[in-house]
Protein backbone atom coordinates (compact mmCIF):
# COMPACT_ATOMS: atom_id res chain seq x y z
CA UNK A 1 0.00 0.00 0.00
CA UNK A 2 2.85 2.44 0.91
CA UNK A 3 4.56 1.17 -1.81
CA UNK A 4 2.18 2.09 -4.27
CA UNK A 5 1.66 5.42 -2.96
CA UNK A 6 4.85 6.07 -3.43
CA UNK A 7 4.81 4.97 -7.08
CA UNK A 8 2.25 7.14 -7.63
CA UNK A 9 4.20 10.11 -6.17
CA UNK A 10 6.90 9.51 -8.08
CA UNK A 11 4.80 8.96 -11.05
CA UNK A 12 3.25 12.59 -10.17
CA UNK A 13 6.95 13.94 -9.85
CA UNK A 14 7.84 12.97 -12.97
CA UNK A 15 5.13 14.34 -14.74
CA UNK A 16 6.00 17.91 -13.33
CA UNK A 17 9.95 17.60 -14.53
CA UNK A 18 10.39 21.25 -16.07
CA UNK A 19 12.06 19.66 -19.28
CA UNK A 20 12.28 23.23 -21.11
CA UNK A 21 14.07 25.03 -19.19
CA UNK A 22 16.78 21.91 -18.53
CA UNK A 23 17.31 22.53 -22.78
CA UNK A 24 20.68 24.44 -23.26
CA UNK A 25 20.49 28.31 -23.42
CA UNK A 26 21.10 28.28 -27.11
CA UNK A 27 17.66 26.45 -27.68
CA UNK A 28 15.94 28.28 -25.55
CA UNK A 29 17.15 31.67 -27.32
CA UNK A 30 15.84 29.84 -30.47
CA UNK A 31 12.50 28.72 -29.36
CA UNK A 32 12.33 33.03 -27.75
CA UNK A 33 13.93 34.44 -31.33
CA UNK A 34 9.83 33.23 -32.62
CA UNK A 35 8.06 35.13 -30.06
CA UNK A 36 7.41 38.69 -30.59
CA UNK A 37 10.12 40.90 -28.89
CA UNK A 38 7.25 42.10 -25.91
CA UNK A 39 6.67 38.25 -24.91
CA UNK A 40 10.39 37.63 -24.97
CA UNK A 41 10.64 40.40 -22.34
CA UNK A 42 8.28 38.93 -20.61
CA UNK A 43 9.47 35.22 -20.65
CA UNK A 44 12.50 37.01 -17.88
CA UNK A 45 10.15 36.74 -15.11
CA UNK A 46 9.08 33.01 -15.23
CA UNK A 47 12.28 31.87 -13.39
CA UNK A 48 15.91 32.51 -13.10
CA UNK A 49 17.03 30.37 -15.90
CA UNK A 50 14.65 32.06 -18.27
CA UNK A 51 15.96 35.69 -17.10
CA UNK A 52 19.24 34.83 -17.68
CA UNK A 53 18.47 33.23 -21.50
CA UNK A 54 17.21 37.28 -21.70
CA UNK A 55 20.13 38.60 -20.77
CA UNK A 56 21.94 37.03 -23.36
CA UNK A 57 19.46 36.81 -26.11
CA UNK A 58 21.30 38.09 -29.37
CA UNK A 59 18.42 40.09 -30.56
CA UNK A 60 17.35 43.50 -30.03
CA UNK A 61 14.21 44.89 -31.20
CA UNK A 62 13.73 48.58 -30.13
CA UNK A 63 10.76 50.01 -31.60
CA UNK A 64 9.47 52.96 -30.26
CA UNK A 65 6.17 52.58 -32.56
CA UNK A 66 5.28 49.78 -31.01
CA UNK A 67 3.96 51.60 -28.09
CA UNK A 68 0.97 52.99 -28.63
CA UNK A 69 -0.73 55.08 -26.33
CA UNK A 70 0.61 58.53 -24.75
CA UNK A 71 -0.38 57.28 -21.65
CA UNK A 72 2.22 54.08 -21.64
CA UNK A 73 4.60 56.22 -23.34
CA UNK A 74 4.32 58.60 -20.03
CA UNK A 75 4.21 55.64 -17.65
CA UNK A 76 7.11 53.96 -18.79
CA UNK A 77 9.42 55.97 -20.65
CA UNK A 78 11.49 53.49 -23.28
CA UNK A 79 14.18 55.49 -23.72
CA UNK A 80 16.06 55.27 -20.45
CA UNK A 81 14.99 51.61 -20.56
CA UNK A 82 16.99 50.75 -23.59
CA UNK A 83 19.64 52.93 -22.97
CA UNK A 84 19.66 51.29 -19.51
CA UNK A 85 19.23 47.77 -22.05
CA UNK A 86 22.82 48.41 -23.53
CA UNK A 87 24.79 49.52 -20.89
CA UNK A 88 24.13 46.17 -18.65
CA UNK A 89 25.42 44.70 -21.76
CA UNK A 90 27.91 46.51 -22.52
CA UNK A 91 29.12 46.30 -18.69
CA UNK A 92 28.65 42.64 -18.68
CA UNK A 93 30.16 42.29 -22.47
CA UNK A 94 27.12 40.40 -23.89
CA UNK A 95 26.88 40.27 -27.70
CA UNK A 96 24.30 40.93 -30.15
CA UNK A 97 23.54 39.28 -33.58
CA UNK A 98 20.58 40.98 -35.21
CA UNK A 99 20.00 44.66 -33.59
CA UNK A 100 16.69 46.44 -34.50
CA UNK A 101 16.24 50.22 -33.71
CA UNK A 102 12.93 52.44 -34.83
CA UNK A 103 12.16 56.04 -33.46
CA UNK A 104 12.28 58.97 -34.90
CA UNK A 105 13.79 62.70 -34.02
CA UNK A 106 12.75 65.63 -33.96
CA UNK A 107 16.40 67.12 -35.07
CA UNK A 108 18.37 64.26 -37.13
CA UNK A 109 19.98 63.83 -34.08
CA UNK A 110 19.74 60.28 -32.59
CA UNK A 111 22.42 59.63 -29.47
CA UNK A 112 20.32 56.13 -28.90
CA UNK A 113 20.75 55.28 -32.81
CA UNK A 114 24.41 56.54 -32.68
CA UNK A 115 25.04 54.45 -29.29
CA UNK A 116 22.84 51.31 -30.72
CA UNK A 117 24.60 50.89 -33.69
CA UNK A 118 28.12 51.49 -31.85
CA UNK A 119 27.39 48.35 -29.87
CA UNK A 120 25.71 46.55 -32.38
CA UNK A 121 29.22 46.98 -34.85
CA UNK A 122 31.24 46.26 -31.93
CA UNK A 123 30.03 43.16 -31.31
CA UNK A 124 30.10 42.21 -34.99
CA UNK A 125 26.85 42.13 -35.33
CA UNK A 126 24.73 40.54 -38.26
CA UNK A 127 21.70 41.93 -38.73
CA UNK A 128 21.55 46.03 -38.01
CA UNK A 129 17.95 47.46 -38.95
CA UNK A 130 17.58 51.52 -38.51
CA UNK A 131 14.83 53.58 -39.32
CA UNK A 132 15.01 57.03 -38.00
CA UNK A 133 11.53 58.82 -38.79
CA UNK A 134 12.22 62.60 -39.48
CA UNK A 135 9.38 64.45 -37.59
CA UNK A 136 11.55 67.85 -39.54
CA UNK A 137 13.17 67.32 -42.61
CA UNK A 138 16.66 66.51 -41.34
CA UNK A 139 18.49 63.82 -41.69
CA UNK A 140 19.96 61.59 -39.39
CA UNK A 141 23.15 61.16 -40.21
CA UNK A 142 24.52 57.73 -40.06
CA UNK A 143 27.63 56.81 -38.22
CA UNK A 144 30.17 55.99 -40.95
CA UNK A 145 31.45 53.04 -38.66
CA UNK A 146 28.60 51.08 -40.20
CA UNK A 147 29.47 51.39 -43.50
CA UNK A 148 32.54 49.94 -42.57
CA UNK A 149 31.83 46.64 -40.25
CA UNK A 150 32.81 43.66 -41.83
CA UNK A 151 30.55 41.67 -39.97
CA UNK A 152 27.14 43.07 -40.70
CA UNK A 153 25.21 40.89 -43.63
CA UNK A 154 22.01 42.09 -43.66
CA UNK A 155 21.15 46.15 -42.87
CA UNK A 156 18.34 47.86 -43.34
CA UNK A 157 18.01 51.78 -43.17
CA UNK A 158 15.65 54.15 -43.09
CA UNK A 159 15.34 57.67 -42.97
CA UNK A 160 19.00 58.55 -42.89
CA UNK A 161 21.98 60.82 -44.81
CA UNK A 162 24.53 57.88 -45.73
CA UNK A 163 27.88 60.19 -46.08
CA UNK A 164 31.03 58.02 -46.27
CA UNK A 165 34.72 59.08 -46.83
CA UNK A 166 35.57 57.19 -49.92
CA UNK A 167 36.84 54.01 -48.96
CA UNK A 168 37.97 50.53 -50.62
CA UNK A 169 37.52 48.52 -47.39
CA UNK A 170 35.23 44.82 -48.83
CA UNK A 171 32.33 44.23 -47.08
CA UNK A 172 30.00 41.36 -46.44
CA UNK A 173 26.26 42.62 -46.90
CA UNK A 174 24.05 39.55 -48.62
CA UNK A 175 21.23 42.28 -48.48
CA UNK A 176 20.75 45.89 -48.42
CA UNK A 177 17.51 47.78 -47.78
CA UNK A 178 17.69 51.96 -48.18
CA UNK A 179 14.29 53.34 -47.75
CA UNK A 180 13.71 56.85 -47.55
CA UNK A 181 17.26 57.51 -47.75
CA UNK A 182 19.59 60.43 -48.95
CA UNK A 183 22.56 59.47 -50.46
CA UNK A 184 24.63 60.91 -53.33
CA UNK A 185 26.42 59.10 -56.51
CA UNK A 186 29.00 59.14 -54.89
CA UNK A 187 28.26 57.15 -52.29
CA UNK A 188 25.69 54.71 -53.41
CA UNK A 189 28.01 53.97 -55.86
CA UNK A 190 30.93 53.55 -53.65
CA UNK A 191 29.28 51.41 -51.26
CA UNK A 192 27.75 49.38 -54.02
CA UNK A 193 31.17 48.91 -54.87
CA UNK A 194 32.39 47.06 -52.25
CA UNK A 195 29.51 44.91 -51.58
CA UNK A 196 31.22 41.64 -53.98
CA UNK A 197 28.36 39.03 -52.42
CA UNK A 198 25.66 41.26 -52.37
CA UNK A 199 22.23 39.31 -53.56
CA UNK A 200 19.36 41.18 -52.73
CA UNK A 201 19.08 45.18 -52.82
CA UNK A 202 16.07 47.58 -52.08
CA UNK A 203 16.06 50.63 -52.79
CA UNK A 204 12.68 52.87 -52.03
CA UNK A 205 11.74 56.34 -52.33
CA UNK A 206 15.62 57.21 -51.69
CA UNK A 207 16.73 60.77 -53.30
CA UNK A 208 20.06 62.45 -54.10
CA UNK A 209 21.16 60.36 -56.26
CA UNK A 210 20.94 60.29 -60.60
CA UNK A 211 22.92 57.00 -61.32
CA UNK A 212 22.88 53.80 -60.02
CA UNK A 213 25.81 51.97 -61.21
CA UNK A 214 25.45 47.89 -60.12
CA UNK A 215 29.41 46.60 -61.05
CA UNK A 216 30.92 43.10 -60.89
CA UNK A 217 28.06 41.97 -58.55
CA UNK A 218 28.13 38.15 -59.70
CA UNK A 219 25.60 37.00 -56.83
CA UNK A 220 22.89 39.55 -57.52
CA UNK A 221 19.70 37.79 -57.54
CA UNK A 222 17.07 40.41 -56.99
CA UNK A 223 16.68 44.47 -57.31
CA UNK A 224 13.94 46.25 -56.17
CA UNK A 225 13.68 50.01 -57.27
CA UNK A 226 10.56 51.88 -56.12
CA UNK A 227 9.95 55.61 -56.89
CA UNK A 228 13.47 56.92 -56.20
CA UNK A 229 12.49 60.30 -57.78
CA UNK A 230 16.23 61.49 -58.62
CA UNK A 231 17.51 58.29 -60.54
CA UNK A 232 17.77 58.43 -64.66
CA UNK A 233 20.29 55.95 -65.20
CA UNK A 234 20.21 52.20 -64.05
CA UNK A 235 23.30 50.42 -65.07
CA UNK A 236 23.95 46.12 -63.92
CA UNK A 237 26.50 44.33 -65.32
CA UNK A 238 26.47 41.42 -63.82
CA UNK A 239 24.36 39.12 -62.50
CA UNK A 240 23.14 35.52 -60.69
CA UNK A 241 21.66 33.19 -63.04
CA UNK A 242 18.08 33.26 -61.92
CA UNK A 243 18.10 37.35 -61.00
CA UNK A 244 14.51 39.10 -60.80
CA UNK A 245 14.29 43.03 -61.25
CA UNK A 246 11.46 45.26 -59.95
CA UNK A 247 11.32 48.94 -61.30
CA UNK A 248 8.25 51.23 -59.86
CA UNK A 249 8.42 54.85 -61.10
CA UNK A 250 6.97 57.82 -62.49
CA UNK A 251 8.91 58.31 -65.65
CA UNK A 252 11.08 55.61 -67.61
CA UNK A 253 14.85 56.07 -66.72
CA UNK A 254 17.64 54.87 -68.86
CA UNK A 255 18.68 50.82 -68.69
CA UNK A 256 21.28 49.42 -69.28
CA UNK A 257 21.04 45.52 -67.64
CA UNK A 258 23.14 42.73 -67.74
CA UNK A 259 21.76 39.80 -70.32
CA UNK A 260 21.40 37.29 -67.52
CA UNK A 261 18.46 39.11 -66.17
CA UNK A 262 15.51 36.67 -66.59
CA UNK A 263 12.42 38.04 -64.60
CA UNK A 264 11.21 41.52 -65.10
CA UNK A 265 8.19 43.80 -63.50
CA UNK A 266 8.06 47.23 -64.55
CA UNK A 267 5.13 49.50 -63.19
CA UNK A 268 4.41 52.97 -63.92
CA UNK A 269 1.93 55.78 -62.86
CA UNK A 270 -1.93 56.70 -62.77
CA UNK A 271 -0.97 59.65 -64.00
CA UNK A 272 -0.99 60.56 -67.40
CA UNK A 273 1.74 62.75 -68.55
CA UNK A 274 3.81 63.17 -71.15
CA UNK A 275 7.31 62.17 -69.67
CA UNK A 276 5.53 58.48 -68.70
CA UNK A 277 6.09 55.17 -70.32
CA UNK A 278 6.74 54.83 -73.88
CA UNK A 279 6.18 51.68 -76.38
CA UNK A 280 9.53 52.59 -78.41
CA UNK A 281 11.50 52.61 -74.45
CA UNK A 282 9.25 49.03 -73.62
CA UNK A 283 10.56 47.55 -76.82
CA UNK A 284 14.04 48.58 -76.69
CA UNK A 285 14.74 47.35 -73.17
CA UNK A 286 12.68 44.14 -73.76
CA UNK A 287 14.65 43.33 -77.00
CA UNK A 288 18.09 43.46 -74.90
CA UNK A 289 17.43 41.21 -72.45
CA UNK A 290 17.20 37.88 -74.46
CA UNK A 291 17.03 35.84 -71.69
CA UNK A 292 13.83 36.83 -69.99
CA UNK A 293 11.40 34.42 -69.29
CA UNK A 294 9.12 36.23 -66.87
CA UNK A 295 7.94 40.05 -67.59
CA UNK A 296 5.19 41.94 -65.95
CA UNK A 297 3.95 45.75 -67.18
CA UNK A 298 1.77 47.56 -64.77
CA UNK A 299 0.39 51.23 -64.99
CA UNK A 300 1.67 52.07 -68.03
CA UNK A 301 -0.84 54.93 -68.47
CA UNK A 302 0.28 56.35 -71.81
CA UNK A 303 0.43 53.45 -73.89
CA UNK A 304 -1.83 52.68 -76.54
CA UNK A 305 0.07 49.86 -78.39
CA UNK A 306 2.26 47.05 -76.91
CA UNK A 307 4.83 45.18 -78.74
CA UNK A 308 6.08 42.17 -76.92
CA UNK A 309 8.91 40.77 -79.09
CA UNK A 310 10.65 37.94 -76.96
CA UNK A 311 11.92 34.65 -77.70
CA UNK A 312 12.40 32.51 -74.22
CA UNK A 313 9.87 34.89 -72.67
CA UNK A 314 7.38 32.22 -71.06
CA UNK A 315 5.10 34.01 -68.51
CA UNK A 316 3.28 37.87 -69.33
CA UNK A 317 1.73 39.63 -67.05
CA UNK A 318 -0.27 42.83 -68.26
CA UNK A 319 -2.36 44.76 -65.49
CA UNK A 320 -4.17 49.05 -64.95
CA UNK A 321 -2.60 50.06 -68.60
CA UNK A 322 -5.81 52.23 -69.05
CA UNK A 323 -4.93 53.42 -72.81
CA UNK A 324 -4.29 49.71 -73.82
CA UNK A 325 -6.23 49.08 -77.05
CA UNK A 326 -3.91 46.21 -78.68
CA UNK A 327 -0.91 43.96 -77.71
CA UNK A 328 0.96 42.00 -80.41
CA UNK A 329 2.65 38.97 -79.51
CA UNK A 330 6.12 37.89 -81.12
CA UNK A 331 6.57 35.16 -78.04
CA UNK A 332 7.21 31.98 -79.46
CA UNK A 333 7.30 30.18 -75.80
CA UNK A 334 4.77 32.16 -74.06
CA UNK A 335 2.83 29.57 -71.98
CA UNK A 336 1.25 31.92 -68.96
CA UNK A 337 -0.67 35.07 -69.85
CA UNK A 338 -2.72 37.22 -67.71
CA UNK A 339 -4.19 40.60 -68.52
CA UNK A 340 -6.39 42.57 -66.06
CA UNK A 341 -7.93 45.74 -67.37
CA UNK A 342 -10.10 47.32 -70.25
CA UNK A 343 -12.45 44.98 -72.09
CA UNK A 344 -11.39 46.90 -75.60
CA UNK A 345 -8.65 45.61 -76.61
CA UNK A 346 -7.33 43.19 -79.46
CA UNK A 347 -4.33 40.56 -79.37
CA UNK A 348 -2.59 39.22 -82.23
CA UNK A 349 0.23 37.05 -82.64
CA UNK A 350 2.70 36.57 -85.58
CA UNK A 351 2.59 33.09 -85.04
CA UNK A 352 0.77 30.00 -83.01
CA UNK A 353 0.85 30.60 -79.38
CA UNK A 354 1.16 27.57 -77.07
CA UNK A 355 -0.58 28.76 -74.02
CA UNK A 356 -1.51 26.74 -71.32
CA UNK A 357 -2.60 29.34 -68.93
CA UNK A 358 -4.50 32.51 -69.80
CA UNK A 359 -6.03 34.28 -67.20
CA UNK A 360 -8.07 37.34 -68.35
CA UNK A 361 -9.51 39.86 -66.33
CA UNK A 362 -11.61 42.46 -67.43
CA UNK A 363 -12.50 45.57 -65.81
CA UNK A 364 -13.75 48.50 -67.12
CA UNK A 365 -11.94 52.12 -66.00
CA UNK A 366 -13.86 54.55 -68.27
CA UNK A 367 -17.83 54.57 -67.80
CA UNK A 368 -19.09 56.63 -69.64
CA UNK A 369 -22.17 57.90 -67.84
CA UNK B 1 19.40 -0.34 -55.53
CA UNK B 2 19.32 2.77 -52.78
CA UNK B 3 22.21 2.21 -50.48
CA UNK B 4 21.15 0.79 -46.79
CA UNK B 5 22.50 2.04 -43.50
CA UNK B 6 21.68 0.79 -39.82
CA UNK B 7 21.24 2.90 -37.11
CA UNK B 8 21.24 1.65 -33.89
CA UNK B 9 19.09 4.18 -31.21
CA UNK B 10 20.43 4.23 -27.50
CA UNK B 11 17.98 1.40 -26.33
CA UNK B 12 19.90 -1.27 -29.19
CA UNK B 13 16.73 -1.12 -31.99
CA UNK B 14 18.06 -1.00 -35.05
CA UNK B 15 16.61 1.37 -37.55
CA UNK B 16 17.57 -0.06 -41.18
CA UNK B 17 17.22 3.79 -43.90
CA UNK B 18 18.10 4.84 -46.97
CA UNK B 19 21.05 6.87 -46.80
CA UNK B 20 19.35 9.61 -48.94
CA UNK B 21 16.91 9.65 -46.22
CA UNK B 22 19.63 10.06 -43.39
CA UNK B 23 22.16 11.99 -44.57
CA UNK B 24 19.54 14.85 -43.98
CA UNK B 25 21.23 14.48 -40.78
CA UNK B 26 24.53 16.65 -41.16
CA UNK B 27 26.23 14.88 -37.75
CA UNK B 28 24.92 11.31 -39.52
CA UNK B 29 26.72 12.42 -42.86
CA UNK B 30 29.74 13.32 -41.45
CA UNK B 31 29.95 9.75 -39.73
CA UNK B 32 29.34 8.81 -42.88
CA UNK B 33 32.17 10.65 -44.84
CA UNK B 34 34.89 9.76 -41.97
CA UNK B 35 34.36 6.09 -42.64
CA UNK B 36 33.26 5.54 -38.95
CA UNK B 37 29.72 4.84 -40.45
CA UNK B 38 30.78 0.54 -40.80
CA UNK B 39 28.22 -1.96 -39.84
CA UNK B 40 25.46 -0.09 -37.01
CA UNK B 41 25.97 3.62 -36.52
CA UNK B 42 25.02 4.12 -32.84
CA UNK B 43 23.63 7.06 -31.89
CA UNK B 44 22.36 9.04 -28.53
CA UNK B 45 18.59 8.86 -29.35
CA UNK B 46 15.79 6.99 -28.12
CA UNK B 47 14.01 4.34 -30.43
CA UNK B 48 10.89 6.18 -29.63
CA UNK B 49 12.47 9.61 -30.40
CA UNK B 50 14.45 8.00 -33.80
CA UNK B 51 11.04 6.89 -35.17
CA UNK B 52 9.65 10.43 -35.16
CA UNK B 53 13.27 12.17 -36.57
CA UNK B 54 13.32 9.07 -39.42
CA UNK B 55 9.10 10.14 -40.02
CA UNK B 56 10.03 13.98 -40.37
CA UNK B 57 12.95 12.75 -42.65
CA UNK B 58 11.31 10.73 -44.95
CA UNK B 59 8.51 13.05 -45.36
CA UNK B 60 11.09 15.20 -46.35
CA UNK B 61 12.97 13.54 -48.64
CA UNK B 62 9.49 12.45 -50.16
CA UNK B 63 8.58 15.80 -51.03
CA UNK B 64 12.19 16.58 -52.45
CA UNK B 65 12.23 13.88 -54.43
CA UNK B 66 8.64 14.34 -56.44
CA UNK B 67 9.50 17.78 -57.05
CA UNK B 68 13.22 16.63 -59.06
CA UNK B 69 10.54 14.62 -61.15
CA UNK B 70 8.15 17.22 -61.61
CA UNK B 71 7.92 18.55 -65.15
CA UNK B 72 6.16 22.12 -66.14
CA UNK B 73 3.33 20.61 -67.37
CA UNK B 74 0.13 21.30 -64.29
CA UNK B 75 3.37 21.50 -61.84
CA UNK B 76 1.41 24.53 -60.45
CA UNK B 77 -1.84 22.76 -59.59
CA UNK B 78 0.23 19.59 -57.81
CA UNK B 79 2.06 22.16 -56.11
CA UNK B 80 -0.86 23.51 -54.64
CA UNK B 81 -2.04 20.01 -53.62
CA UNK B 82 0.95 19.21 -52.22
CA UNK B 83 1.20 22.28 -50.13
CA UNK B 84 -2.12 20.88 -48.71
CA UNK B 85 -0.72 17.26 -48.11
CA UNK B 86 2.24 18.38 -46.62
CA UNK B 87 -0.02 20.92 -44.19
CA UNK B 88 -1.88 18.72 -43.12
CA UNK B 89 1.11 15.80 -42.42
CA UNK B 90 2.99 18.83 -40.63
CA UNK B 91 -0.77 19.79 -38.28
CA UNK B 92 -1.19 15.95 -37.43
CA UNK B 93 2.91 15.48 -36.62
CA UNK B 94 2.46 18.56 -34.29
CA UNK B 95 -0.57 17.71 -32.67
CA UNK B 96 1.24 14.67 -31.77
CA UNK B 97 3.97 16.06 -30.35
CA UNK B 98 2.03 18.78 -28.77
CA UNK B 99 -0.07 16.24 -26.86
CA UNK B 100 3.41 14.52 -25.42
CA UNK B 101 5.71 17.22 -24.45
CA UNK B 102 8.20 14.78 -23.47
CA UNK B 103 8.71 13.48 -26.85
CA UNK B 104 8.30 17.11 -27.99
CA UNK B 105 11.62 18.28 -26.36
CA UNK B 106 13.30 14.74 -26.38
CA UNK B 107 12.81 15.18 -30.27
CA UNK B 108 13.96 19.06 -30.19
CA UNK B 109 17.08 17.79 -28.54
CA UNK B 110 17.84 14.90 -30.66
CA UNK B 111 17.36 17.14 -33.85
CA UNK B 112 20.26 19.63 -32.18
CA UNK B 113 22.47 16.57 -31.74
CA UNK B 114 21.82 15.08 -35.18
CA UNK B 115 22.17 18.40 -36.80
CA UNK B 116 18.40 18.36 -38.39
CA UNK B 117 17.96 22.58 -38.97
CA UNK B 118 14.73 22.63 -40.46
CA UNK B 119 13.19 20.19 -38.07
CA UNK B 120 14.27 22.42 -35.51
CA UNK B 121 13.14 25.53 -36.09
CA UNK B 122 10.05 23.97 -36.78
CA UNK B 123 9.68 22.36 -33.43
CA UNK B 124 11.49 25.46 -31.98
CA UNK B 125 8.34 27.41 -33.91
CA UNK B 126 5.62 24.64 -32.42
CA UNK B 127 6.98 25.60 -29.05
CA UNK B 128 6.70 29.43 -29.48
CA UNK B 129 3.04 29.10 -30.67
CA UNK B 130 2.05 27.04 -27.40
CA UNK B 131 3.93 29.88 -25.59
CA UNK B 132 2.27 32.91 -27.72
CA UNK B 133 0.37 35.74 -26.34
CA UNK B 134 -0.02 33.78 -22.77
CA UNK B 135 0.71 35.13 -19.73
CA UNK B 136 3.79 34.15 -17.62
CA UNK B 137 1.58 32.02 -14.82
CA UNK B 138 0.10 30.15 -17.65
CA UNK B 139 3.50 29.25 -19.30
CA UNK B 140 4.81 28.20 -16.13
CA UNK B 141 1.69 25.89 -15.80
CA UNK B 142 2.31 24.65 -19.01
CA UNK B 143 5.55 23.83 -18.82
CA UNK B 144 5.77 22.91 -15.27
CA UNK B 145 8.24 25.76 -14.31
CA UNK B 146 9.25 26.33 -10.72
CA UNK B 147 8.89 30.20 -10.10
CA UNK B 148 12.25 30.49 -7.92
CA UNK B 149 12.32 34.26 -7.64
CA UNK B 150 10.90 35.72 -4.08
CA UNK B 151 7.25 38.01 -4.45
CA UNK B 152 10.03 40.85 -3.86
CA UNK B 153 12.39 39.68 -7.24
CA UNK B 154 9.34 39.19 -9.39
CA UNK B 155 8.03 42.49 -8.07
CA UNK B 156 11.22 44.06 -9.40
CA UNK B 157 11.73 42.19 -13.02
CA UNK B 158 8.04 43.36 -13.82
CA UNK B 159 8.81 46.77 -12.55
CA UNK B 160 12.14 46.63 -14.66
CA UNK B 161 10.72 45.92 -18.11
CA UNK B 162 7.01 47.70 -17.17
CA UNK B 163 6.28 48.48 -20.89
CA UNK B 164 6.28 44.68 -21.42
CA UNK B 165 3.58 44.03 -19.11
CA UNK B 166 1.39 46.16 -20.05
CA UNK B 167 -1.67 44.78 -22.57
Amino acid sequence: MEDETREIKKERRIDKVDIISSLPEPLLQHIMSFLPFKQVVQTSVLSKVWRQAWFSFPILEFDEFMINSSREKKAFPIRPYWEQILQSRHRNMVGVRKMTLKTYSRTGDSELADRCATYAIENNVKELVLQINQISSMWYNLPPIVLRSKSINVLKLAGCKLELPRSDLKLSLRKLCLHNVHVDDDVINNVFLRCGFIEDVEVIKCQGFKRLKLYGLSKLSKITLYNNDDLRHLKIDSLNANSSLCIRSNMPYELDICKRLTSLSLSGTNRIDSISFTEEWLCTNIYRLPLLEKLSISHFSNIERMKISSCRLKSLEISVCIKLVEVRFETPNLSRFSYAGDVIISFSSSAALTLSETHLFFVCFNIDP
Amino acid sequence: MAIMYALKSSDNEIFEVEQKVIEQSETIKKMIEDGAATGEIPLQVSSKTLAKVLEWCKQRQHKTVENENDDNKGKRKKERDEDDDIKEWENKFSDELKADKDVLFDLLLASNYLDLPALLSFLCQLVADMVAGKMPEEIRRMFNIENDFTPEEEKAITAEHGWAFQP
